[in-house]
């Protein structure tokens, strides 16, 4: 499907020539494939497509891209020999709703979590994280494109693009097509945001990859992957025709379904009102070696881990999944300095779904700071109780409350500051502290499941976080189908950090696989 | 440690970075050299102007906004960079014709802005507190000047009051409600 090919790496010029020649080929198949159909369906065909105009008042050309999506997945198929009557269900217009239809009105004020990560991005930087998806098959783009067209307007929270306020950005929603792209590019690479209705996440596909990126600023974790599921859902359901019988609890949502208020909702003002609060500045953490690669991140690595023995191997040692990885993480991060006075502290990523059931798809998370010295850094069984020790107090409902109070409080003090002296504040304390007062991220999702028959179409799940800013690692963990992945992206290409964890589990008796890009120095 | 390779090279190197990184070491440079070189050869402070103009090349061409890009904010930005130099140079180097000649570019450009506006009135109605907010401190300006400064050339002025408030009425006429949800949106706390 060329229209979806990665157009900004083509000059200009030669781009709208492609893009017409693209065009004109794509009229041929179509015409070719009406003939081939007969009078009686083609017809069909064309009444089918001409509901387009009532359920789609985007601009003309998003309009027509919109007509040739569905062409294109009517042709596709054809080819797959699935028939007409078949084809024309599955892409029933229905699941346009009245969503293109309607002019955007709807606009969001940003979650209490997420208001920092405009005010601190820049050029190149950008708070990026991505949820994959691995199929047992190669991805139809043509189909990928109509599940996102179907998709998306399930989530208004997400058809957004950000805009700048007074005071604040805020989210505005922003009627288009969505497109999905090819993936040409290293992963998290910052996304481009300033145009008028530029969305905010981007969906790409490479080989039997379904990538979905997020600009934190939109959601979670937790969130994205109800959006990944969903779409994966949708996607499988134009594919197979087989309809999941999924319920919220899957966490899969019904593209057809209105959303609610709930999903949409600022969450932290329900933390518990705490006379404490915490702040957010440390000490300097050690960083790990190696020079920081010019192009961030220049490496990301999947470590695909046996879950059973993952949690076998916690188990044995007496500690959760987590604090095991941590563990490992934390003498991997000594193999990986020079460093020899100083703290380590890996920063855990906490779902505060877990204290206040939520829905949510916005920022509903805060964080901890695991910290050791690295004098007490020695193998897995010495750091392992203060890890596990640290985890429970600072992962507790009421340190996360105080933290969740401390960035109301912020959000609060500052919210009649113009956003024209936050923002170049914010960039210079951001700047000056960045991700300094740790060394390392470990953001577990947790265990991810996909209700059957789309269980047996998904073969592993990916959550990548985006380039740290100092730190010279970061990892994520998600757990899908007895597999475990551990991702790891690399911001230098020294490989002591990458290589001690993998030492660390073999010799723990876990089976490790490791995929991921090459190393890249641009 | 064996790799399997499972993303495609990447094709596309991220240039605006490396651009930026060049770039701003002569920009640095040239900052801090003009006031220095300034303060050796005196008066006027011509440095000033130099001084805005390396931030409006900056701004606009190596580092532009990240959020909030669209035909009616890089004109309106355009403008605003456009008379902040002229005042400067007013100020500083040739004094006298700043009063008049800025409300001729003010109401030139708001005739350009309200075009640009009411071409595209349904993408653009999304962007308007740009327009908004040069449309305003026009007014105000132009409002101001006439009823405080009586040796001034009045014509420039009228005309640019009277062109943004009835550019004024004009977008409240045609959005209505959608004027009120801009201005919720962009005061919001």
């Amino acid at each position: 499907m060329d229209d979806v090919t990665d157009v900004t790496t083509v000059p200009a010029r030669r781009r709208d020539k492609c893009h017409r020649l693209t065009l004109a080929g794509h009229d041929c198949v179509f015409e070719a494939y009406l003939e081939r159909l007969g009078s009686g369906d083609a017809a069909t065909v064309g009444s089918f497509l001409a509901e387009l105009d009532q359920r789609c008042l985007l601009p003309r050309s998003q309009k027509d891209e919109m007509r040739r999506d569905f062409e294109r997945a009517l042709v596709w198929y054809d080819h797959a020999g699935v028939a007409l009557t078949e084809a024309l269900t599955r892409l029933a217009m229905t699941n346009l709703g009245g969503f293109y239809a309607r002019p955007s009105q709807a606009w969001y004020r940003l979650d209490d979590a997420a208001k920092i990560y405009p005010l601190s991005m820049r050029h190149g930087r950008m708070e990026v994280f991505r949820l994959a998806a691995r199929l047992t098959s190669p991805v139809v783009p043509e189909l990928l494109q109509m599940a996102l067209t179907f998709t998306v307007k399930r989530f208004p929270t997400f058809a957004t693009s950000v805009k700048k306020g007074m005071f604040w950005h805020y989210l505005d929603a922003a009627k288009r097509r969505h497109v999905i792209s090819p993936e040409t590019d290293l992963p998290c690479q910052p996304l481009k945001i300033a145009g008028s209705s530029a969305p905010p996440f981007r969906v790409a596909w490479y080989r039997d990859r379904i990538s979905v990126e997020y600009f934190h600023v939109l959601t979670d974790g937790a969130g994205g992957m109800v959006f990944l599921k969903t779409l994966v859902a949708e996607y499988l359901r134009l594919l197979t025709g087989a309809d999941p019988a999924s319920t919220p609890d899957d966490g899969i949502l019904d593209v057809n379904a209105a959303a609610s208020a709930q999903e949409a909702a600022n969450e932290f003002p329900r933390a518990e009102k705490t006379e404490l609060t915490s702040g957010f500045i440390d000490k300097r953490a050690t960083q790990m070696g190696g020079h920081l690669s010019r192009i961030k991140p220049c490496r990301v690595l999947h470590f695909r881990i046996d879950a059973e023995q993952l949690r076998a191997v916690a188990r044995r040692r007496n500690a959760t999944v987590t604090a095991y990885l941590l563990a490992c993480m934390f003498v991997a991060g000594r193999a990986a300095t020079d460093e020899l006075t100083g703290e380590h502290s890996i920063q855990v990523p906490v779902d505060m779904r877990k204290f206040y059931p939520s829905r949510t798809l916005r920022n509903f998370s805060m964080y901890c700071g695991v910290r050791l010295g690295l004098d007490q850094i020695g193998d897995l069984d010495t750091v392992l109780p203060a890890i596990s020790d640290q985890l429970t107090r600072k992962a507790s409902k009421s340190a996360m409350s105080q933290m969740l109070n401390s960035t109301l409080r912020i959000v609060t003090t500052t919210r009649w500051v113009p956003l024209f002296i936050k923002a170049p504040v914010a960039r210079l304390i951001y700047g000056f502290l960045g991700d300094s007062i740790f060394s390392n991220t470990l953001s577990n999702l947790g265990v991810v499941t996909f209700p059957e028959p789309l269980a047996s179409q998904v073969a592993v799940l990916d959550f990548v976080l985006g380039a740290p800013q100092t730190n010279r690692a970061s990892c994520a963990l998600v757990t899908y189908g007895g597999t475990a992945t551990l991702s790891i992206t690399k911001v230098t290409l020294d490989p002591s950090f990458e290589e001690t964890v993998h030492a660390l589990l073999t010799a723990d008796g876990i089976d490790v696989t490791v995929e991921g890009t090459a190393p890249h120095e641009g | 440690m064996k790799v399997e390779i499972v993303y495609p090279s990447p094709t596309r190197p991220p240039r605006r970075v490396r651009v930026i990184a060049c770039a701003k070491w002569p920009f640095l440079a040239t900052a801090y050299a003009c006031p220095l070189i300034n303060v050796a050869t005196g008066w006027p402070a011509w440095s000033l102007v130099v001084l805005w103009g390396l931030w409006v090349v900056w701004s606009s061409t190596f580092s532009p906004q990240l959020i909030g890009i669209n035909r009616i904010s890089q004109c309106v930005k355009f403008v605003t960079d456009i008379v902040v130099a002229l005042v400067l140079i007013d100020l500083l180097l040739a004094p006298g014709w700043a009063a008049t000649v800025v409300p001729i570019v003010c109401f030139s450009s708001l005739v350009v802005v309200a075009v640009l506006f009411f071409t595209d009135l349904d993408r653009q109605r999304l962007n308007i507190m740009p327009m908004l907010a040069l449309t305003v401190l026009c007014l105000i300006s132009a409002g101001t000047i006439l009823a405080a400064w009586r040796n001034v050339t009045r014509w420039p002025l009228i005309v640019l009051a009277a062109l943004a408030g009835a550019l004024l009425i004009a977008t409240l006429v045609v959005l209505r409600r959608d004027f009120l949800r801009a201005l919720r949106k962009f005061f919001d706390i």
